[in-house]
């Protein structure tokens, strides 16, 4: 991230010579400014961002790590994984989400359907999402491949500036949705967007209770080679229709 | 939910007890409850066996009396849940709010979801304290779905399900108006084919309100027995269901429709005999004799 007026700030700091007070001085002025100038950019400009990566969006793969915050007991719940998602047509994305570990479980959604695979039971359950199939898609995969238009249309976007998250400079925007069913389940949204990869590098989605949900992606490739069988769970898992 | 969310319920006022349950739906009506044994035990008074008793290995399942007449079982049987072998260790009385259950540890292990609970139950020291417990609660915990057993119970009626209600109405509503035609138009169809009687009785003298007084007793007639055999044979799709599919349908006998229904077959017979017989003792009684 050589280029994003953040790191640009540092490097001018880094390679000028003041006075240690001086220096400070000019190093907070100048980052200030920096920051300032991604918050001033950030909202029109990520969302243009976003709309231009959305185009050439055809999958990603990256390692996920999920954290669920329980607020009352002050308890938190970790899973680990992968994630794989891969997108058919502008309109059509599949995911797996593969956990691993002593909670190894599987989750995808494909076209109508949303399956849980149990590897223990070498089971895979499956659900007819029907028209909730954009609004898991939407909340699931937030800012994978996601046109910024789309992201302004479903949520009051705030930017809360430039931050390093994950030693990747990004850009954190709080989202409040704008669909007051949802708003019942979900008060907001908080999302880094990475500024070299243009997708999430964390979610984090707080629910009325003050509990919420952290997800954190690393290791992301764009647009990967996918083999057909990428999104599959195990062919000998005993499939159950449950709707 | 998180197993921790129970000591911080067991640390609340007026709380003396703590339990929950994981739900796994099985498809169509049926679902898999893991429940730990004792503390369900502790909590709701405990199970009447009717056959076997509870878990004894791991893989055991507990059955209720409906589950097990409809899938066939008995103690020591096998079952095939969520593609896992299972055997009955238990026959037990219904009205628990489960039809399977099984250890919750094994549950939550088949499922990867450790420590985790779909349900939770609490027992407060005294029922009336029961509201300003879940007040507290709904308070503390925005977003949870906390609810006294009343209420929890009123959501499994089918009054709670907004889409479920609309339909049954609509089909009440469509049983009414068919029921109300049919009857009709048999009736119409019976009296009509009678005209050619009809101008007979009229030939030998009889006046129009005793050929309308003959048909208005034998339509009341016919239409009484008619609702008599309908309300017998609802006794018969009871025993049909009970016997063929007792764990999935259940059907109430509810009283307050009786009357209703003798009303709708009644008016519609009567509706459906007057009218046609009206029309013959008006005709001419060559032309009611001479009609085919």
């Amino acid at each position: 991230m050589n280029d994003s007026p953040c790191s640009k700030g540092a490097d001018v700091a880094k390679n000028t010579r003041f006075s240690p007070r001086s220096l400070a001085i000019c190093a907070l002025a100048i980052c200030s400014f920096a920051a300032a100038t991604c918050r001033a950019q950030s909202t029109a400009e990520i969302l243009s961002r976003l709309d231009r990566a959305a185009q050439s969006f055809q999958g990603a793969t990256a390692a996920i790590q999920v954290t669920t915050h329980t607020k009352i007991i002050d308890e938190d719940e970790v899973q680990v994984g992968t994630v794989t998602v891969k997108r058919y047509s502008p309109d059509e994305i599949e995911f797996l989400i593969n956990f691993t570990g002593r909670d190894a479980q599987g989750l995808a959604l494909r076209g109508q359907t949303f399956q849980i695979y149990y590897p223990k039971a070498n089971l895979v359950r499956e659900y007819a999402v029907g028209k909730y199939r954009d609004l898991a898609q939407k909340l699931i995969l937030l800012g994978f491949g996601m046109p910024g238009h789309e992201l302004a249309e479903n949520y009051d976007v705030i930017n809360l500036g430039g931050e390093r998250v994950q030693s990747q400079d990004s850009v954190h925007l709080q989202l409040t949705p704008k669909v007051s069913d949802v708003l019942k389940q979900l008060s907001r949204v908080d999302l880094w967007i990475s500024l070299k990869t243009n997708c999430p590098i964390q979610q984090k989605f707080y629910m009325p209770s003050g509990d919420y949900r952290l997800a954190t992606y690393s290791d992301i490739k764009i647009n990967p080679h996918l083999s057909a069988t990428a999104l599959d769970f195990p062919k000998s898992a005993k499939r159950d229709r449950m709707n | 939910m998180s197993e921790g969310l129970l000591a911080f319920f067991m640390k609340q006022p007026h709380i003396t007890f703590a339990t929950g349950t994981m739900i796994q739906p099985l498809g169509g009506f049926d679902s898999l409850s893991g429940i730990d044994l004792d503390q369900f035990n502790q909590l709701s008074g405990g199970f009447r066996f009717i056959k076997g008793g509870g878990f004894k290995n791991d893989d055991d399942v507990i059955v209720d009396e409906y589950y097990a007449k409809e899938k066939n079982l008995d103690v020591g049987s096998t079952v095939l849940l969520m593609n896992h072998t299972w055997r009955v260790s238990g026959i037990f009385e219904s009205g628990k709010l489960a039809r399977v259950c099984a250890r919750l540890d094994v549950l939550q292990s088949l499922t990867s979801s450790p420590r985790k609970l779909s349900q939770i139950y609490l027992k407060v020291d005294d029922p009336p304290h029961a509201q300003s417990v879940v007040n507290d609660l709904r308070d503390k915990m925005p977003g949870y779905f906390i609810y006294t057993m009343d209420e929890f119970a009123s959501l499994l009626t089918i009054s709670s399900v907004s889409l479920l209600r609309n339909f049954i109405g609509v089909v009440i509503g469509i049983a009414v108006i068919v029921g109300f035609l049919v009857v009709s138009m048999a009736m119409y169809t019976a009296v009509l084919e009678r005209t050619r009687e009809i101008g007979i009785l009229k030939a030998l003298g009889a006046s129009s309100g005793y050929i309308l007084n003959l048909l208005f007793r034998e339509t009341l007639l016919i239409a009484m027995i008619g609702t008599f055999a309908g309300i017998l044979m609802t006794y018969g799709t009871q025993w049909l269901m009970m016997h063929a599919v007792p764990a999935t349908l259940t059907q109430e006998t509810v009283y307050e429709w009786w009357p209703i229904a003798g009303a709708i077959s009644v008016s519609g017979a009567l509706l459906g005999a007057i009218f046609p017989g009206w029309k013959a003792v008006k005709q001419d009684v060559i032309q009611a004799l001479a009609y085919e």
